[in-house]
Parts: structure tokens; C-alpha cells; sequence
């Protein structure tokens, strides 16, 4: 059953087909609210959030764009929201000591040695350097593969603009990472 | 072999290097499990209330929602007629609101416009990911037109 059904079964009253959603994306979106809040608790409250307001808003959705797009926006929104309210709008400085790294399987990629603890710090530290607006597009890109043109909708700017901030944001993560970065490649 | 620092590495390039080492770092969480479980809960709350409505309620809510929309349309006829009654001349358009209209009109082609140029450049990016040299003339040319 495609996204799109599944919405439409929810708004005839089958909750399950939302849970579904809701499990489909719940590790991208988590991972893209937690690296651009930076601490667990809040990023559980944004998702909690995110997904009230979704379901306030699933009534009026149109089917014409991807349903990850349309999340990923609310998400988005309640973000700069959030961080309006608490005026504090960018989390560089606590982030990295808040954010724990997964000790659990629970995750896409092998927790198995120090080297990738320490790798996960090295580049964590590194994006979470990066100005908001550059994070939030390498974190589309990296975490729900957006294209350029989903982000730019998502960021309401051009397409031109969007590949400006990867480009930087690739450059300065490159500069940053140094000698991880070439080891690696 | 080690990928030595390449001043002319394409956005493509650099993107899939940087790609593989955030994957690779254990930097991929989900929400709590209390979290997640609140989530599904108000679903299926939601859900509940949103299916359709029993039949008994539905004439009453049918009635109690035409009494409001009435009651508007008549209040906004009484104020029609009382406009035409002290203003009966037809209304002449100022200059001015002729240039807004046209204003608005050039406003919106150029939206619709850039709507069309969006779709080309996204179908472009489509293809460039995997077309290097492609896309950085297109990053090129996305800066000319947004200069222009």
C-alpha cells in the first residue's frame, strides 16, 4: 500500500495505516530533529510535535507532493518555532555535550568500535559547526535524501541557492574532518 | 589508495565522500520508546474521532451549522443594499488600481514562470547526480539566472 492510501485510510479512521507512516519515517525525521536541536529531550518533544500537527493537518493534504516532503516541512516550521520561543536559535554550543551517541542495534549503521565512537563525534562536532540553514540542507540530503528542489521548498528559497549552502556546508565538513576525511576516502 | 585533496573535486564528488563517513559514524538515532508510543496513542485518537459520524448526530450538526451561514448571508445582503443605496453611481477604477492589477498580473506570470524554470532545473538535477561536469554548469547557470 503506497503513502498516499494509507493517509487516505487514516482520514476514513484506520489508525494503523498511520502508525505505519509514522514507523517508516520515524528514524529519519528523529535523526534530522535531533542534529538540529541537539539534545534528546527536546527533539522527542518536537517529534511528538511534529506529528500532532501533522495529524491536525492530514485533513488538508495534498496528495500531489511526497508525504516525506510535507513532514519534513512541518518539521522544519516547528523548529525555527521552537527556537524563536526559546530564543535560541542556533544550539551549536550545547550540542555535542547533550547529544549521546546510540549504545543500542536500535540504529542503520554498526555501533562496533571506538574508531567509529569517535568518528560519530568528529563529524557530529563538524556539522553541527555549520551555520542552520547549511546543516538543515546537508541534513535533508544525508537523512530523507531529499532533492534540491524538495529543499528548496522545504527552506522556501531557490533550488540555487539550497546547492550554494550543500556546497559550502560539503567544503567546510571536508576542511574540518582533515585527516578523518582523508583516511576515509 | 588515499584520495589526495582535489582543488577541482566536483559537489557530486565531495558529496558522496562526505555521505559515506556520516553513515558510517553511529550518528542515527530514533525516538524514545515513550515517545513514540504517545505518538501512535494520539493516532488512534485521532482516528477515532475522525471517522465518519453516527447517523443520529448528523441532522443536528447539519442544522446548528446552516443557522450561522444564514444568518451571514442575510446581514451581508442588508449591507449591499444599504451600499447601493448611498453610493447608486457605478464605481470608476482609479488609474492606480489599474496599475496594481497589471502589477500583480506581471507578478504572477513571473511566479508561473519560475514554477516552469523550477521543474526544468530540479528534472536537471534529477539527472546531473550522477553527471558531475553537468552539474556544476548547471550550479553555473542557476547563478546566471539569479543574477538576471
Amino acid at each position: 500500500m503506497d503513502e498516499d492510501s494509507k493517509i487516505r485510510q487514516f482520514v476514513a479512521g484506520n489508525a494503523d495505516a498511520l502508525c505505519e507512516l509514522v514507523d517508516a519515517h520515524r528514524a529519519s525525521l528523529f535523526s534530522f530533529i535531533l542534529h538540529m536541536t541537539g539534545g534528546r529531550d527536546d527533539a522527542d518533544e518536537i517529534f511528538q510535535e511534529v506529528w500532532i500537527k501533522a495529524l491536525q493537518a492530514l485533513p488538508r493534504y495534498e496528495h500531489r507532493q511526497r508525504f516525506a516532503s510535507w513532514l519534513f516541512k512541518i518539521a522544519h516550521r516547528t523548529i525555527i518555532d521552537r527556537s524563536r520561543r526559546k530564543k535560541n536559535v542556533s544550539s551549536f554550543d550545547h550540542g555535542i555535550e547533550n547529544l549521546d551517541l546510540p549504545h543500542t542495534a536500535d540504529h542503520r549503521t554498526p555501533f562496533s568500535s571506538l574508531a567509529n565512537h569517535e568518528l560519530g563525534h568528529t563529524i557530529l562536532a563538524a556539522v553541527n559547526r555549520l551555520p542552520d540553514a547549511q546543516k538543515e540542507v546537508f541534513l535533508l540530503r544525508m537523512e530523507a535524501d531529499f532533492s534540491f528542489k524538495e529543499i528548496a521548498r522545504i527552506q522556501k528559497t531557490s533550488i540555487n541557492t539550497a546547492l550554494a549552502r550543500m556546497a559550502y556546508a560539503l567544503e567546510k565538513l571536508r576542511d574540518q574532518l582533515g585527516n578523518t576525511y582523508r583516511e576515509m576516502t | 589508495m588515499k584520495k589526495q585533496h582535489d582543488p577541482q573535486q566536483t559537489l557530486a564528488d565531495l558529496e558522496e565522500d562526505i555521505r559515506q563517513i556520516w553513515q558510517a559514524a553511529p550518528t542515527h538515532q530514533g525516538p524514545s520508546a515513550d515517545t513514540l508510543a504517545r505518538v501512535h496513542q494520539l493516532i488512534r485518537q485521532a482516528a477515532q474521532s475522525a471517522g465518519p459520524p453516527s447517523t443520529q448526530q448528523r441532522p443536528r450538526m447539519l442544522i446548528l451549522g446552516w443557522r450561522p451561514v444564514l444568518a451571514a448571508a442575510a446581514v451581508l445582503l442588508l449591507l449591499l443594499g444599504i451600499a447601493r443605496f448611498w453610493n447608486p453611481a457605478p464605481r470608476q477604477i482609479p488609474p492606480q488600481r489599474e496599475l496594481a492589477n497589471f502589477e500583480q498580473e506581471i507578478i504572477k506570470e513571473l511566479d508561473d514562470l519560475e514554477i516552469i524554470i523550477w521543474d526544468a532545473l530540479a528534472e536537471l538535477e534529477h539527472d546531473a547526480r550522477t553527471n558531475d561536469s553537468l552539474l556544476q554548469a548547471l550550479a553555473m547557470q542557476i547563478v546566471t539566472w539569479e543574477d538576471f
